[in-house]
């Protein structure tokens, strides 16, 4: 009998304990919280979420919340006006543009870090620098088998992201490139659509055929997937966007490496009150060096 | 008639007359409730019927229907090429829907054969050849592995079937049709081996009996008499296995390799319809043409797994008016 009390009043304290937390809690946070909504960029959520977290802790009043899901989702939801901040790993497109205009949003644009973009390849394949031209040959699949690089005779398998990934249209824009006629030139209907850097790389790291791309934070430390040395042309200097599982940012910045890109962040209108702080935050040089920690690229040092 | 009968007695005798209007009342509100629930999925089927066909035709204002077919456009040297590809957003849009259907096909065709052989020789097992206390514990079973959520079996196909069909075929891509089709198998075995045991087990036992007093052997009663008798309701089962192997996103997104190719080669990669969907549906911009013509796959994968599935329907109905002596 007694047994069965105290397992009565055991489970009533059980029961009353957490409504007392709650109750705590709420008189601890009395105040409003100002929510900045920050989406976009699958590419960037990784540095977002970091930004946030520790500007958090400096700005108890401030909540931030980070998600994914693309740039084009990002800017969409600009757009709509669902969000505050849209995270971009491109610029707007034209149609983008038109969009805003409608609905009279009106986008500001901020460099808030960069982003190189390696290509990899299985660690044992032989192949270890080409040239943007091959690249773009071997995604539009002009270049189907290994041999014609110079490696063993294998076939190709291209691996790379869903088409309304930043990175697609980017690595599209700037490797692909147009044909003689003008025309942009498509990625080879051949190419394996994977969600996501990760899963990219998993791939990649997994198939002795395959090549991909992606950001060079994501791979440079990795070991189980190789970084390509890229020329510019048949002429320049091979250069990877890693050496030793570290990026290299000098040649990112002044442009040797080819396959690099800026990140952005859009607000609508010039960003007010908590948001500014916010943002003046992410370039400042504290923001920056999260950059860095995060194996991104941090803006050029200005001057 | 009795049930009439009984009813009129009921409200005739003194007792009926005892129930006050509260009590009516709450039953006709029971009623109406469940009146409701009743008729909420049919209301919630045509919602979404209507969403899909207005979203999805709006395609039509813009994209061409032959644009979803083929596009013919100049080459290089001028010709014109016939091409069909999916490039949704490309700045030459094409949105040809042909690499996709076979891409569908391509996973869902070997993934049916391979799921018909198991999945009736199970059904006839449990109902034919099992012990019937051992079945009582297989058919759950079989029936659980249905339950399985298929991001899981994806998972699994990708990160172990994947390496394994990789390392002894071969094969030209290690995600390929192929792999997807095998992790489609886990999905509609269960569902095929189930329908197909319920089908041979509506067989009245006297046609069982009357074959083996003809001493027939057990097989013999099997293949000549009630798989022949259980034929409709087991080609039902194969139907909605296949229309479920259509309809299924999760495992084709993760191990079909989504690669757009024109192939009717099985160990190649190919991207099905609902994988396009799930794949880009969440970053498209709203009310774009892309955006449209992705609900416009939407209809015709409706359409086809419609179609699959009243057909099933049709035959399992005609089965049961057949099947009751």
């Amino acid at each position: 009998m007694l047994k069965l009390k105290n397992l009565q009043v055991l489970l009533v304290i059980l029961l009353i304990l957490p409504v007392v937390f709650i109750g705590c809690k709420k008189k601890e946070a009395g105040e409003e919280k100002t929510v900045i909504s920050v989406k976009g960029s699958d590419t960037m959520v990784n540095l977002a979420q970091k930004w946030a977290e520790v500007y958090m802790q400096t700005h108890p009043n401030v909540s931030i919340q980070v998600t994914g899901g693309g740039s084009g989702t990002g800017v969409a939801s600009l757009l709509n006006g669902t969000t505050d901040l849209a995270n971009s790993s491109r610029e707007l497109k034209e149609s983008e543009l038109e969009t805003a205009k409608q609905k009279g949003v009106t986008p500001v644009v901020y460099n808030v870090a960069l982003d190189g973009i390696a290509v990899i390849v299985h660690p044992d394949n032989k192949i270890d620098n080409l040239s943007v031209q091959q690249v773009s040959d071997i995604f539009a699949g002009k270049i189907t088998n290994w041999k014609q690089l110079g490696g063993p005779d294998m076939v190709i398998t291209l691996y790379g992201r869903e088409n309304s990934s930043g990175t697609y249209e980017f690595f599209k824009d700037h490797v692909l490139g147009k044909d003689a006629s003008g025309k942009q030139v498509d990625y080879s209907p051949a190419t394996q659509v994977l969600q996501g850097t990760a899963a990219l790389g998993e791939a990649v790291a997994r198939d002795v055929k395959g090549i991909g791309y992606g950001g060079v934070g994501y791979f440079a430390h990795r070991k189980d997937v190789k970084i390509l040395h890229i020329k510019k042309d048949d002429n320049s200097p091979a250069i990877s966007p890693a050496e030793n599982g570290v990026v290299n940012f000098q040649v990112i910045w002044n442009g040797d490496y080819s396959i690099s890109r800026y990140l952005y962040c859009f607000t609508n209108g010039e960003a007010q009150g908590e948001l500014k702080d916010y943002m003046d935050f992410i370039v400042s040089p504290e923001g920056q060096k999260l950059v860095e920690t995060m194996e991104y690229i941090p803006l050029p040092p200005k001057g | 008639m009795e049930d009439k009968e009984f009813f009129q007695k009921a409200v005739n005798s003194k007792y009926a007359k005892k129930i006050g209007k509260h009590t009516r009342l709450k039953e006709s509100l029971i009623k109406i409730f469940f009146a409701v629930n009743g008729t909420m999925a049919l209301i919630f089927i045509i919602l979404i019927f209507v969403f899909l066909f207005k979203e999805g035709f709006k395609a039509l204002d813009h994209i061409g229907l032959l644009d979803f077919l083929y596009l013919d456009r100049p080459d290089a040297s001028g010709n014109i090429e016939r091409v069909f590809q999916w490039y949704p957003t490309s700045e030459e849009p094409r949105y040809s829907l042909i690499p996709l259907l076979i891409g569908t096909f391509l996973t869902a065709f070997p993934a049916t054969i391979i799921s018909t052989l198991l999945g009736v020789g199970a059904g006839i097992y449990l109902s034919e050849v099992a012990n019937p206390k051992f079945k009582e514990f297989l058919k759950p079973m079989i029936e659980l592995f249905a339950g399985i959520p298929t991001v899981v079996l994806g998972f699994i196909m990708l990160v172990v079937g994947a390496s394994f069909f990789n390392d002894i075929l071969h094969p030209a891509n290690r995600l390929n049709a192929f792999v997807a089709s095998i992790g489609l198998s886990f999905v509609i075995i269960p569902i095929i081996a189930s329908l197909t045991e319920d089908a041979l087990h509506s067989i009245p036992n006297d046609l069982r009996m009357a074959s083996y007093g003809l001493g027939a052997t057990k097989w013999q009663t099997i293949s000549k008499v009630i798989l022949p008798a259980a034929f409709s309701g087991v080609s039902a089962s194969i139907l909605l296995g296949f229309g479920r192997a259509i309809g299924e996103t999760m495992i084709v997104l993760m191990c079909a390799g989504n690669a757009a190719n024109l192939t009717s080669n099985i160990f190649l990669s190919v991207r099905t319809m609902t994988a396009t969907i799930a794949a880009e549906m969440g970053e498209v911009s709203q009310g774009s043409d892309h955006y449209y013509s992705l609900f416009f796959i939407g209809i015709v994968l409706f359409t086809i797994t419609f179609f699959l599935n009243l057909i099933a329907e049709i035959i399992i109905n005609k089965m049961r008016k057949k099947n009751t002596f």
